[in-house]
């Protein structure tokens, strides 16, 4: 009897520990099941801040798959633009995003977004806040690129924007930065992630590529919610970057500039450099920069503290109005010469415009006497906003010209 | 009915025929034969499992040839018998019984008996014939490369098969009968001083405690000796094919074959065993290499692609690159139905087509591969019932079940697929990876007479991964599967890389390498330098392999003072 009794209480146990894992199952189930059709995609984001009631506006691009598949790029006129943009007011950047709900009958879904643009006027206003928002999210991901576009231009007008080979602007914007950066060394590429760590260390500041948006028609800039494809209004064009003091912007580098930062901090990849031909007057040769490196050093004596830049490039010969002989040593050392000087040329702009006209730190010498001084960096670093501005830089430029390229003789031929 | 033979010829036709209940087909003659004495003689066999020619020739007439009037002294009924026995019956094999019982079992076998009058045992001699169908190409396990030979439902056939691929005296075979009323023949077939005894003694107990009335097919004898018997993965390994059966001897396993089943068991069994296919070790190692790897792949294809698929399209789709995301959601746009249910939609009619398949004969079973895939697949895309790409994955997943070679391991993954997708419906990917985790404790658990199932992988046994997910070339594979035949484990010589003989004319680099190599190919590389000694060298080969047999036979000693 016992023994049955036992047994039974056993079976019981069995089974209610089945029912028990059965119900977790069921339960909890489907708890966070989105089916994948019923959820808007953020494919991009812009944030402007409205000057007249002193919020913050949030615009989001949404992907409307259906009409990707219907074959929307390149469909003419009758085509359906593959995205639905949505504008909504609020006090922080979540206080908006949170209004946008009201309007979209899908929840947003930030994992695939990879683009966030600024306003000039937002960004002047400081972008900690957006920043904020896009590191705290829970979807969101740190790979996301920050852009600001330059003038007076709304951020939300870069939805407005049409490449002809790319439907979606957020993407078409990023292969374009990403482009103008590893071609030309023209912009910078950066991501939230970079970004979040510029702004948690002392002695650098952060630059992030800038654009312009350009009318294509005279009654641009309407904007009514949704967009047609007749609302067309701008085309995005790469303008250098923009300078920034802890979040908020203080001014721009145009190309020039950003490269020259970029050869100080080491990160320019190839580059494009236009130079005046050593022999006939008034012509001008390109030189194509293939790989550049840089070595700082820090001197603290004698007229206080300097740092020292040395650039190393390597260029090919790209083209030329004028013949040029290959086997002349001296125009070889004189391109070479021409070439140092307008890399060093760059140099110098970037560094008096960020020294002298906005004081900030975008190329990290702070963060290098942090790491390699730390000595020097307790005794400079609390007032470093005016050492920056004063301290002293000497550049030099060691460039060689490597080869003519593909041909030797080429197509000026001297007659 | 009387338990043993009687003396009486009629008091054993009555027992012979009221046992079989007069039934048509059972042949009872009493042969009335010589003079002074005349003698008589009861023959009982059965219609259609004699040859009836071979029983009028060297039973009938023998007997009735013999002459007892020439023969001085009356002969006694024992006379006549021994002379039956020793002498006049023509057949290959004569055995004697006494009881009734076994007589009948006879009788019903297909032997035929012969009762003399006066004695009580009774003659049986194997006349045995009856329709078999010839060894034909095994239709569950085709293979390009290898044998075409598959077992047939005659137990004596199938023997014949595995001898004829080892002839060897070691190849021990024992028969027992299993099925109070059927009385099947069961063989244990195992390569004696190779097989594990503790398996096999295993084996003979599992057989032994089997009672059941009968046993058609060795898929029934499987389920009543297997170790896991809720588990939904098989223990035992079932095959068509001689050769596999004959490779399975040479790994020390144990092979169990049922009469009228042209299945053949093999045991003990590892799960990575049913995703070998034969063929595998016919193929250069380098395909079967790759080929079992595609295989690996496939296999997890089949199990886990609609499961994965759901999870990740209903809880994870900041997984999926942004592109496909939308290039998916575009597809799901208008689909009535969440991802789990189109899944298990579309996986219930991949079954139901599979099953129309197998139960349609051939002719129209062309029919439903248009019906199915053309117009099912095509209208419920189009119709916006269910997305194009849930098509897609379930149509490959079918592809990728094809690929695992045995049949009782892809019944396994239909079943997992549908439990994996109803639990990724509900949990996600978190659903699936706890499913996949329980799955692989259980694979981990299990025995498969007395050796881990998930040899060689836990536990790892080094040497037998060479034949595991991928497998090593011939000339590597030195050892039987450690554990199982454990023993006895050497079964490749050494030195059996192939290798080109070398140029005697350049004997200078040559020899650097030749120093690292052992004096008994430094001996034979300089015989072939020789072309009178190289004939001597070509001899020796043969021989050179007497020690590894030799190896064979006995336990390394190294093995044995280890253990």
């Amino acid at each position: 009897m016992s023994e049955a009794f036992r047994m039974h209480t056993t079976a019981r146990k069995a089974l209610l520990v089945a029912l028990f894992v059965f119900m977790a199952a069921c339960l909890s189930g489907c708890w966070d099941r989105r089916e994948i059709e019923e959820i808007g995609f953020v494919a991009g984001l812009a944030i402007d801040f409205d000057s007249e009631t002193d919020d913050i506006m949030v615009t989001v691009q949404i992907a409307k798959p259906f009409a990707i598949g219907r074959g929307a790029p390149g469909g003419g006129s009758v085509g359906e633009r593959p995205f639905w943009t949505v504008q909504a007011q609020g006090k922080t950047v979540l206080d908006a995003v949170a209004q946008l709900t009201q309007k979209s009958p899908r929840p947003a879904v930030w994992a695939h977004n990879e683009m966030v643009v600024f306003g000039e006027a937002f960004a002047r206003h400081g972008i900690g806040d957006a920043l904020d928002f896009l590191t705290r999210h829970r979807e969101s991901r740190l790979r996301v690129q920050p852009l600001v576009v330059r003038g007076f231009t709304a951020a939300y007008a870069a939805f407005t924007t049409e490449s002809e080979l790319n439907p979606i602007p957020s993407d078409a914007l990023q292969n374009t930065a990403r482009a103008a950066f590893s071609r030309l060394s023209i912009t910078t590429m950066t991501n939230i992630n970079e970004v979040l760590q510029i702004l948690q260390t002392d002695g650098v500041e952060m630059l992030l590529p800038a654009f312009t948006l350009e009318p294509v028609s005279p009654e641009a800039g309407t904007f009514e919610g949704e967009l047609k494809r007749e609302s067309i209004a701008y085309t995005a064009r790469f303008v250098g970057s923009a300078v920034f003091r802890q979040d908020k912007l203080v001014g721009f580098f145009d190309l020039q500039e950003t490269r020259g930062r970029q050869w100080i901090v080491g990160s320019a990849g190839r580059a494009v450099v236009v130079v005046p031909h050593p022999q006939a007057p008034g012509q001008e040769v390109s030189l194509q920069v293939t790989t550049s490196s840089r070595k700082i050093t820090f001197h603290d004596e004698g007229a206080g503290p300097s740092f020292r830049v040395a650039v190393d490039a390597a260029a090919n010969l790209g083209d030329s109005d004028s013949h040029i002989d290959p086997l002349d040593p001296e125009i070889w050392t004189r391109l070479e010469h021409q070439l140092e000087a307008a890399i060093e040329s760059e140099m110098q702009s970037a560094l008096r415009k960020a020294q002298l006209e906005y004081s900030s730190d975008v190329f990290g010498f702070g963060e290098y006497l942090y790491r390699r001084h730390p000595e020097v960096w307790a005794r400079l670093g609390p007032n470093w906003d005016q050492v920056f501005s004063t301290v002293a830089v000497e550049t030099s430029v060691n460039a060689e010209l490597a080869g003519p390229g593909l041909v030797f003789r080429g197509a000026r031929v001297e007659r | 009915m009387s338990v043993f033979v009687s003396r009486e010829i009629s008091e054993n036709e009555i027992s012979i025929k009221s046992a079989f209940g007069y039934s048509t087909d059972l042949v009872v003659r009493i042969i009335r034969s010589g003079e002074n004495p005349r003698f008589s003689v009861l023959i009982a066999h059965i219609d259609g499992l004699v040859d009836k020619d071979l029983v009028a020739r060297s039973i009938i007439r023998p007997i009735g040839m013999k002459d007892t009037a020439t023969i001085e002294m009356p002969p006694s009924p024992a006379y006549i018998y021994d002379d039956l026995r020793n002498r006049l019956l023509e057949s290959s094999e004569v055995k004697e019984a006494t009881r009734m019982a076994d007589v009948l079992l006879h009788i019903s076998s297909g032997d035929c008996a012969v009762i003399v009058e006066g004695v009580d045992s009774a003659l049986i001699c194997s006349v045995r014939s009856w329709m078999t169908r010839t060894p034909e190409n095994p239709t569950t396990e085709p293979a390009i490369k290898g044998p075409k030979e598959g077992f047939t439902e005659t137990i004596r056939v199938n023997t014949s098969l595995l001898r004829r691929r080892i002839r060897d005296p070691r190849l021990w075979i024992e028969e027992t009968v299993v099925g109070e009323v059927s009385k099947t023949d069961i063989a244990i077939v195992y390569l004696k001083g190779i097989a594990n005894e503790k398996v096999l003694q295993e084996v003979r107990e599992r057989i032994g405690r089997v009672k059941v009335d009968s046993l058609q097919e060795s898929g029934q004898l499987e389920e009543l000796i297997e170790d896991a018997p809720w588990s939904l993965f098989a223990t035992v390994l079932t095959t068509e094919r001689p050769d596999k059966v004959a490779g399975s001897l040479f790994e020390g396993r144990v092979a169990i074959l049922v009469d009228g089943s042209p299945t053949a068991l093999v045991v003990p069994a590892t799960f990575l065993q049913f995703l070998m296919a034969t063929e595998d070790y016919y193929q250069r190692f380098t395909a079967s290499w790759f080929i079992r790897l595609v295989r690996g792949v496939a296999f997890l294809v089949a199990l886990a692609l609609p499961s994965v698929y759901v999870a990740i399209t209903t809880y994870h789709q900041e997984m999926l690159p942004t592109p496909l995301v939308l290039s998916i959601a575009a597809q799901r746009e208008g689909v009535p139905f969440p991802a789990a249910i189109e899944a298990l939609t579309m996986i219930f009619f991949l079954e139901v087509l599979l099953e129309g398949g197998v139960r349609l004969p051939t002719a129209v079973g062309s029919a439903i591969s248009i019906v199915g895939a053309l117009i099912l697949g095509q209208a419920a895309v189009e119709a916006g019932l269910f997305s194009a790409a849930m098509v897609i994955i379930v149509a490959l997943t079918a592809i990728a079940s094809f690929t695992i070679p045995l049949f009782s391991l892809s019944n396994t993954v239909r079943i997992l697929r549908i439990v994996l997708t109803i639990v990724s419906g509900f949990l996600g990917l978190f659903g699936v990876a706890a499913v996949l985790f329980g799955l692989f404790i259980h694979l981990a658990a299990m025995r498969s007479f007395g050796i881990p199932y998930f040899e060689p992988l836990a536990p790892v046994v080094l040497p037998d991964l060479k034949d595991a997910i991928t497998r090593a070339p011939w000339w590597a594979m030195k050892q039987r599967p450690e554990l199982i035949a454990h023993d006895n484990v050497v079964r490749i010589g050494d030195d059996q890389k192939p290798t080109p003989p070398r140029s005697p004319q350049k004997p200078s680099p040559a020899g650097t390498v030749g120093q690292q190599r052992s004096s008994q190919q430094k001996q034979q590389k300089g015989n072939a330098s020789n072309p009178d000694e190289q004939q001597s060298s070509s001899d020796q080969r043969p021989s050179s392999l007497g020690p590894a047999t030799q190896k064979e036979r006995q336990p390394r000693s190294r093995r044995k003072s280890r253990r």
